[in-house]
């Protein structure tokens, strides 16, 4: 989306910061020409190569599949797996859509009492991740639980809701726990739409119901197709809420294979299989997106004015969103906080302490380690990468590269980790002889910051990618006329620039490692927990009491950034969301 | 099963488990919940998943019943613990162990079998408190040494008849 508002108050800014820089009179410098091998795509090119190595090692194993064992998996969990998969997709798919949409709708076309805090409340649920929602809504909504068991006080024995340890169950959980991605993009959309084309609708004579079907939805396909690519690439990495509610799928399998069964060949080609159908998603999603190219006329285009709402009206708004944020946030959050203050006055004193302190301290310093790492080699590629005057088309094939490289976060974490796993073993031997036996290299937290890398590339180079481009090449030539070095042009005018999104894409890299669990169960070294792959551990024993205190952690340290979504989508950054695909 | 009756007859005694259309509950205690709750008549798990209901709830309202105890005994798990080759501390690790397996077995130890009401291995170490209740039983030890060797063909059999 163009918008040219956007470059120049950028533009003073630097060339305010430019003037100020001292004149040593080298400006020959800058009209050298450069040379035609060019070193910095090089540099890009080389970590976005690393980054595909394990999808492409993946790939290759479709050149020598092993007829037996598709035909043990094929007579037996395959075809149920892909069903299940396939229905869960379109059932999260479709829940999340409906969901997201109609809620993205009502903030932005209504006004009502409360509409700013629902509008943020809303995206509260990122929060939870689905292996944390899915054992608490397990346990509350199950036969056993307590909301069943209260209906069956009341309406008699016979009474069953309906079996929540289903299918059904599964897409449940996971839409509550996903929907936000589709509420923001569409709300980010439907911000976008201009007063006057809901005018001229109006004026040409359609209803507001006939507004929505006929023009807003449609402006904002690209971005509700984005939404729900994104939702449905969590579903496809999901192995923990499927296995709590027993519905058999192909992450659940790839991990049941690899860590129940260690039947190594069975897990790598299933895992290959997934990888292609997560590509599928993606093209899907592009098709989708490449053929609708709506424009919008005029940078400076008068916003919506929302429309009151009144009466009766005005509880039906609130009573919505707000049962939904009770549902998914609301009682989730508190049965996890009366868990957590059970176990911590239950726990043998100082056990609780000594655990618990050790795996936060894990926890955070991979994720924080994750965060720099990513986004220093994001930021590698996307300076790399910058456009640089005349140069600007040069390297269509390395920002083709680059964007590949992308590709890593719609792939399920388990077929990263076990790319990644793939990768390294051949090296065990070789770095167990190095070390004196000290380290395997697949299962160190080398291998583990390979797998984060791959997974979260693309959250750490679309923040800092954005924030790249801001910088104009007409700013970077005026900051190396008026004689400044590459490197001072780097400290000077790009990183001061770009400050906001580069912390952006630290913030949101640090949390999502925080809250990942496939690679880090993978990938992690011997006997190093995280609080995500503990709290899975001990959900899946049933030791909910106990998960709760990782969990809480978990969701209390991603509630900020979740925050910081909104705050993001808010500043027409969904171009920044929309390169995460 | 597969030692004691063959592979050909396990598969028939599964399917008429399957037979009897269960429900699938990926947790022993969840399991437990729901037979109290009214839901299923029967299920199976780990008897300790039931000790430790019984010691948070003395009158939880499910029975023991442990299978085979006419004839070979009912099939039992075992915990066990070794040292790596590249163990750091190998002196401590073994003394460690050597302390589980005989003092670290009495019922008072907390986490130890004590803990987790499980039965301790070593013969001379008193049960916990809680399995009293279910009094003694036959195991059936014959088998034990069958589990690693059989575990692919058991694990390939139950994904035959559907079994999760």
């Amino acid at each position: 989306m163009l918008d040219p508002a956007r470059e120049s108050p950028a533009l003073e800014v630097a060339l305010e910061r430019t003037s100020t820089l001292p004149w040593p009179g080298r400006v020959a410098a800058v009209s050298r020409r450069r040379p035609a091998f060019d070193a910095g795509a090089l540099a890009a090119a080389i970590p976005a190569f690393l980054v595909l190595l394990p999808l492409i090692g993946l790939a290759l194993t479709w050149l020598h599949l092993d007829g037996e064992i598709w035909a043990h998996l094929w007579s037996t969990l395959l075809p149920e797996m892909l069903l299940n998969t396939t229905l869960l997709m379109l059932g999260v798919g479709a829940t999340t859509l409906a969901l997201g949409t109609t809620l993205a709708w009502l903030v932005t076309t209504y006004t009502f009492p409360g509409v700013k805090l629902i509008e943020w409340m809303l995206v509260l649920p990122v929060a939870l991740p689905g292996y944390i929602l899915g054992y608490v809504s397990m346990s509350l909504f199950d036969y056993a639980g307590p909301v069943q068991t209260q209906l069956r006080a009341w309406l008699g024995p016979d009474f069953e809701l309906f079996e929540f340890r289903s299918l059904p169950g599964a897409i449940f959980v996971l839409s509550l726990a996903l929907y936000p991605y589709v509420y923001l993009l569409a709300r980010a959309a439907f911000r976008e739409q201009s007063a006057a084309q809901r005018d001229a609708a109006r004026a040409a004579g359609l209803s507001d119901r006939a507004i929505f079907w006929r023009v807003a939805l449609p402006l904002a396909r690209p971005s509700l197709a984005a939404g729900v690519a994104l939702a449905l690439m969590e579903t496809l990495t999901d192995f923990a809420v499927v296995r709590y509610f027993n519905v058999v799928t192909l992450s659940e399998g790839v991990v049941r294979l690899w860590i129940i069964q260690m039947d190594r060949d069975a897990a790598v080609q299933l895992a290959s299989l997934l990888m292609m159908m997560a590509l599928g998603i993606v093209l899907i999603e592009r098709r989708l997106r490449s053929r609708a190219r709506y424009y919008q006329l005029g940078g400076h285009s008068r916003p919506i004015a929302p429309i009151r709402l009144s009466g009766p009206r005005v509880v039906a708004a609130l009573v919505g969103p707000l049962a939904l944020l009770f549902v998914a946030f609301g009682l989730p959050v508190a049965q996890l906080a009366q868990w957590a203050v059970a176990e911590m006055a239950s726990a043998e004193p100082g056990t609780l302490d000594a655990t618990f302190g050790q795996y936060l301290f894990n926890t955070l310093a991979l994720s924080l380690g994750a965060a720099l790492f990513v986004v220093a080699v994001a930021l590698g590629i996307a300076y790399a990468l910058r456009p640089r005057g005349s140069q600007a088309k040069a390297n269509a094939v390395l920002r083709f590269l680059a964007h590949l490289a992308t590709l890593g976060y719609a792939i399920p974490g388990a077929v990263v980790a076990l790319g990644v796993l793939l990768l390294l073993a051949p090296l065990n031997e070789t770095v167990l002889a190095w070390t004196g036996g000290a380290v395997l290299l697949s299962a160190s937290v080398v291998g583990l910051l390979y797998g984060y890398l791959v997974r979260f590339l693309a959250i750490g180079f679309s923040g800092v990618e954005a924030s790249l481009e801001k910088v104009t090449p007409n700013m970077e030539m005026a900051a190396r006329s008026l004689g400044a070095a590459p490197a001072r042009v780097l400290t000077r005018v790009h990183l001061p620039l770009m400050r906001t999104g580069v912390l952006a894409a630290l913030l949101l890299v640090f949390v999502d490692t925080l809250k990942e669990l496939p690679v880090t169960m993978f990938l992690r070294p011997f006997g190093m927990e995280t609080l995500s792959v503990w709290t899975y551990m001990l959900a899946s024993e049933s030791a909910w009491q106990a998960a709760a205190v990782p969990a809480l952690t978990i969701v209390l340290a991603s509630v900020g950034p979740a925050l910081l979504l909104i705050r993001l989508s808010r500043s027409g950054a969904q171009n920044n969301w929309e390169t995460r695909l | 099963m597969i030692a004691n009756l063959g592979e050909r007859r396990t598969e028939q005694v599964v399917r008429g488990w399957m037979a009897n259309r269960p429900i699938f509950i990926d947790s022993d205690s969840r399991i437990l919940d729901t037979i109290a709750a009214g839901k299923c008549d029967v299920g199976m798990t780990n008897h300790y998943y039931l000790g430790n209901k019984l010691k948070a709830d003395p009158s939880f309202p499910v029975k023991l019943f442990r299978a085979n105890q006419k004839d070979r005994g009912v099939q039992v798990n075992l915990s066990g613990a070794g040292v790596t080759a590249n163990a750091p501390n190998r002196e401590n690790a073994v003394k460690l162990l050597e302390w589980l397996a005989t003092r670290g077995q009495d019922p008072g130890v907390a986490g130890l079998p004590g803990g987790n009401s499980e039965y301790p291995v070593n013969p001379s170490a008193q049960p916990p408190e809680v399995l009293s209740r279910f009094g003694s039983f036959k195991a059936d030890l014959a088998s034990l040494p069958q589990y690693g060797p059989l575990q692919t063909k058991a694990i390939k059999l139950l994904e035959r008849v559907g079994y999760k």
